[in-house]
């Protein structure tokens, strides 16, 4: 899910990485609004009331929702830098280190909401500020190692692809084209999954509060854990082929093997 | 590489300078809230036409708060005292009631909370140094949207 980059991803890396990363988007999304009454990855609504704030003269409104907008950029901006940034030395630590963060930021929530939260505006704005920056975090991370392809924290782009997609299904030609399919797939998979997070955090909500934070990050830690597990796993069977080949330059079979690799995918 | 990175800095800074100086242009409606207001009118988005025509402005205010206020908790309230620990203290004729208040979102939603953890929520249209204006969703036998609009009449209130 996470140790690919770009064009070597598979449509199943994208499809469970997307699944993944919109059930938790959903999640948050909904869990913010019955906590907090603000959605926390909605920034097309944010801009708009943003708008209507400024219409309306409300600097203090501005402020705040100007803060949350710039948050979540800054969240797209940090993850996607320390993936350009960290990309060349470690690959699975550059796209893994984002998501440790948002899993900070959202246990912070989930910690702070349970035992010291009053209440009050402030700190109902700076945890909803969190949450907008984790969810730039997530977004940043899935649209850049994808290559633009999965994006989970919400679905305009989702949905208008998809109506995009089904008018082409229309035709023969784009019917039979597997990447289309596969797309299709791939943001229907998005759609439902973080569908079904929201609905999930309206009904645990009552029983769960703010501990829903803790299993959004659990699903978060699945994520990063897979592809550690997986690497160890590949490390293994790598290693046991090169011994029973008899191969001296470990290095070189495992670089053959990752190009090897890339080249399926590609 | 540097002169980018100050570029960048450049912008953060001033995203920063703007968010502070609107911050401190503002007044926080945690703040402007408190204080004692009292109603001034409940309007209601379906109330009868009819009625408009046959009574006074103030009974039609009366009317709809009879009609849609029957089941909530502010309803014989006339004057509402905000206190800034979170309390707010419901005024009528021959009745007050303690409650406790929160603002959520970005200050738009007002919270009451009341007794066994019932929780009511309006939203705040409008507030002012001498205006307050509360807007919510009616339940389903009256379904729409009501209007709640208040002056303020003192703007402190002595600490409980």
């Amino acid at each position: 899910m996470l140790r690919k980059y770009n064009n070597s991803r598979s449509l199943s890396d994208n499809i469970k990485l997307g699944t993944l990363t919109a059930f938790t988007a959903g999640m948050v999304n909904i869990g913010s609004l019955l906590l907090f009454f603000s959605f926390s990855s909605n920034i097309t609504g944010h801009y708009a009331i943003l708008a209507s704030e400024i219409v309306k003269g409300n600097f203090y409104q501005i402020a705040v929702v100007f803060s949350w907008i710039f948050l979540f950029f800054f969240g797209s901006f940090v993850s996607n830098l320390i993936v350009i940034h960290l990309n060349q030395k470690n690959t699975y630590l550059a796209h893994a280190l984002p998501l440790i963060l948002e899993i900070i930021c959202l246990i912070f929530v989930g910690y702070y909401g349970q035992f010291y939260y009053r209440e009050t505006l402030m700190e109902t704005e700076i945890l909803l500020a969190l949450m907008l920056f984790a969810m730039g975090l997530q977004n940043g991370l899935t649209a850049s190692i994808s290559n633009f392809t999965v994006k989970t924290t919400h679905l305009t782009g989702t949905t208008t692809d998809l109506g995009i997609l089904f008018s082409m299904f229309t035709k023969a030609e784009y019917r039979n084209n597997e990447a289309l399919k596969g797309k299709a797939k791939l943001l229907l998979s998005i759609a439902a999954s973080y569908l079904f997070g929201a609905i999930l955090s309206g009904f645990t909500y009552m029983y769960l509060g703010f501990k829903m934070f803790y299993a959004v990050s659990l699903v978060l830690t699945v994520v990063i854990v897979y592809d550690l597990y997986k690497l160890r796993v590949k490390r293994f069977f790598i290693q046991r082929n090169a011994r029973r080949l008899n191969i001296e330059n470990l290095g070189s079979y495992i670089k053959l093997n990752r190009e090897k690799e890339e080249s399926i995918a590609s | 590489m540097k002169k980018i990175w100050t570029q960048y800095l450049l912008v953060f800074g001033l995203g920063i300078a703007l968010f502070i100086f609107l911050i401190s242009m503002a007044k926080n409606p945690e703040i402007e809230i408190e204080g004692e207001w009292s109603e001034l009118t409940w309007e209601y988005e379906k109330a009868d036409k009819n009625e408009t025509i046959k009574q006074d402005f103030t009974s039609i205010s009366n009317y709809v708060k009879d009609l849609i206020g029957e089941n909530l908790v502010i309803h014989k309230a006339e004057k509402w005292k905000f206190y800034p620990n979170g309390k707010l203290i419901l005024e009528g004729n021959g009745y007050e009631k303690e409650v406790s208040w929160h603002m959520k979102g970005r200050g738009n939603i007002l919270e009451i909370k009341y007794d066994n953890q019932n929780i009511e929520h309006y939203n705040l249209t409008e507030l002012s140094d001498d205006k307050l204006v509360l807007n919510f969703d009616t339940d389903t036998h009256t379904r729409g949207i009501a209007r709640l609009t208040f002056v303020k009449t003192n703007p402190y209130v002595k600490k409980i």
